[in-house]
């Protein structure tokens, strides 16, 4: 059985993230890259902070651990328990760990983000939509008159 | 792009397969309409997934909004209640046709008209599709009103008011078993009758005033479409209920003809006299269908005895019985539902109906699963609608996942009226909603006594433009 490799992840501010190749290859982007080339040990992210690639890898160590304890009753709870507590961040963060999860093709972690963002969503206003993301206004008044009177019964 | 501000630019340019997923996960219409009104890149995202909706099995029905008559009683708009919070809204919707809807499906209010054409109407995006007529009913309004005169054939009177002196049956001696292999495909084109009267214009009953009533609002019980038209505009199919003895009859996108689905059986006698009289083929074959599901491909169909017969309205017409007749529930009033839960299942809910102070009102429902499809499919009661909750009344009846949608109740029966009989009277006023768990009918909506003669409330699942 060969030992598993170490492989070196940098983020776009040069700090170095040496992890596991299992952990690293939670991440399907990285896992194409490296495949069976047991020549190269790192890369360089340079769409991802370290704030955020240290989030990343926080995330895919913890499930990587998870799947050997996928037998015990209860543990699924727990792992979404956990899931639950570590998008309850920033703004910014969210949207870092949503594109970060996009570009590097973490399908666990782009459903848990994408799904906080959709709850995020739900129930709001468009308003209040916008204020939560931070968006600004971007239609023209009369695309705006358009959509309003379209769908009227939707913003009563 | 690695930039940790919030400059509100990186949420609104998400890359399309983000926004793709996050509106994916958006149940409720109407936050899948907010958020197409965020920004141009979002509502661009939101159209072109309107178009190609995602084939999320969950995502089938919205929940529906309750139609109905507006405060001041307009004859050309309507409003809308919502159940969960309990309001109606400001807003109304024009409905240009002052008529019971025979039918409520993905959107679209179906009615039939004095002529007996069909029309598909979308409150919501104001669009209309017309269909040729229903000539079947046409022929059996013609057959009620000679017949009234005529009185020679007792047997054929009796089949053509079975349901006005149904009261009087005693239905344990009724022999009733429609035969599989005796079923055949009846196509208007076939039709070697004269030309129909065509009427153009809405009679105006002049005894009734402008509220109602048309027989022609009752020929239709209900109707269920396989898809929405918007979306698919020319491969959908209509499947109806019509006429006395509630029959099926459908119809594909294009047709020029409805085609009927009889049993061939038939009293050689009865049909050679109504066949020579009046250019009609005769179906004595008894049915008494109640509800209609769409499901993967086929029309389910169930009876008031519990048999549940699939067809196949594509290229292979085809139909295949499931159940065999039960007597589950007998008592004529008593109304029956065919809905497929969430999960796939087959639901068969019949909704007990009692006569309390002179109306009808809906006093509980007991619910029934499919169970052993594969082996001896029957019928097995079941306590829990689990995470559903249903929406019953004169639309194509369905089921949400309750927690889709904030403030729905799961194991909740929302129903409206369901009204198929055109005798009836008092006026429609049946609506609340069925915890399965305490069993108890709660009442939210009710129409106000000045209102009982305008066209009775349905449900109906907003589309998105």
């Amino acid at each position: 059985m060969s030992s598993s490799r170490i492989i070196t992840l940098t983020s776009s501010d040069e700090v170095a993230f040496d992890v596991d190749e299992a952990v690293a290859f939670e991440s399907q982007t990285i896992k194409d890259a490296f495949g069976d080339d047991r020549a190269d040990n790192g890369t360089l992210l340079p769409n991802v902070t370290s704030k955020i690639l240290s989030k990343v890898i926080e995330y895919c160590n913890m499930h990587v651990e998870a799947r050997k304890f996928e037998e015990r009753s209860g543990f699924d709870e727990e792992l979404k328990a956990w899931d639950a507590d570590f998008v309850k961040v920033d703004q910014g963060t969210l949207f870092g760990l949503v594109d970060a999860a996009n570009y590097l093709n973490i399908k666990g972690l782009l459903d848990l983000t994408c799904q906080t963002v959709a709850e995020q969503i739900k129930g709001k206003t468009p308003e209040e939509i916008r204020r939560t993301f931070c968006i600004k206004r971007y239609f023209t008044p009369e695309e705006e008159e358009e959509v309003r009177r379209e769908n009227q019964w939707a913003f009563e | 792009m690695a930039s940790e501000s919030n400059s509100g630019l990186e949420w609104a340019s998400l890359p399309k397969e983000l926004l793709d997923s996050i509106l994916g996960r958006l149940a409720s219409m109407a936050d899948c309409i907010r958020f197409s009104a965020v920004c141009s890149d979002w509502r661009r995202i939101a159209y072109e997934n309107y178009r190609n909706p995602p084939c999320d099995p969950r995502r089938r029905h919205q929940l529906p909004l309750l139609l109905v008559p507006t405060p001041d009683s307009s004859t050309d708009a309507r409003s809308l209640y919502d159940v969960r919070r309990k309001r109606l809204y400001d807003f109304r919707l024009k409905v240009p046709y002052h008529r019971r809807c025979a039918g409520s499906s993905h959107g679209w209010l179906i009615f039939v008209h004095d002529s007996y054409k069909v029309t598909l109407f979308n409150p919501f995006s104001r669009k209309s599709i017309h269909l040729p007529p229903i000539r079947r009913l046409f022929f059996e309004k013609r057959i009620r009103d000679e017949v009234d005169e005529m009185s020679v054939l007792p047997d054929f009177e009796k089949y053509q008011y079975e349901k006005k002196l149904r009261d009087e049956y005693d239905e344990e001696e009724r022999e009733y078993v429609p035969d599989i292999d005796e079923i055949v495909f009846y196509n208007d084109s076939e039709d070697e009758g004269d030309d129909l009267e065509q009427d153009e214009e809405e009679s105006k009953d002049p005894e009734f005033g402008p509220e109602r009533f048309h027989e022609s609002e009752y020929s239709v019980v209900r109707g269920v479409l396989s898809t929405n038209p918007e979306i698919n505009p020319n491969g959908y199919f209509l499947m109806v209920i019509y006429g006395t003895q509630s029959r099926l009859a459908f119809i594909k996108s294009g047709d020029e003809y409805w085609t009927y689905i009889d049993q061939s059986i038939c009293d050689q006698n009865i049909r050679d006299f109504v066949e020579s009289t009046y250019q009609v083929s005769v179906d004595k074959g008894l049915w008494y269908w109640r509800d209609i599901v769409y499901r993967n491909g086929l029309y389910y169909a169930l009876d008031h005895f519990g048999v549940l017969l699939s067809c196949d309205v594509g290229t292979n017409l085809k139909v295949e019985r499931i159940t065999e007749l039960d007597r589950l529930h007998n008592k004529w009033n008593h109304k029956t539902y065919l809905v497929e839960s969430s999960e796939g299942d087959l639901l068969r809910v019949i909704r007990v109906i009692e006569d309390e102070y002179h109306y009808e009102m809906t006093i509980k429902f007991v619910v029934y699963k499919l169970v052993d499809f594969c082996g001896d499919p029957h019928w097995a009661e079941v306590n829990s609608l689990g995470n559903d909750a249903l929406f019953l009344g004169d639309n194509h009846s369905i089921s949400v996942v309750a927690s889709d949608f904030v403030g729905c109740q799961p194991n909740f029966i929302y129903f409206c009226d369901d009204c198929d009989d055109f005798y009836y009277c008092g006026g429609p006023n049946d609506i609340g909603v069925f915890n399965l768990q305490d069993g108890c009918v709660r009442r939210h909506y009710t129409l106000a006594h000045s209102q009982r003669l305008m066209p009775p409330s349905i449900w109906i699942s907003p589309t998105f433009l």
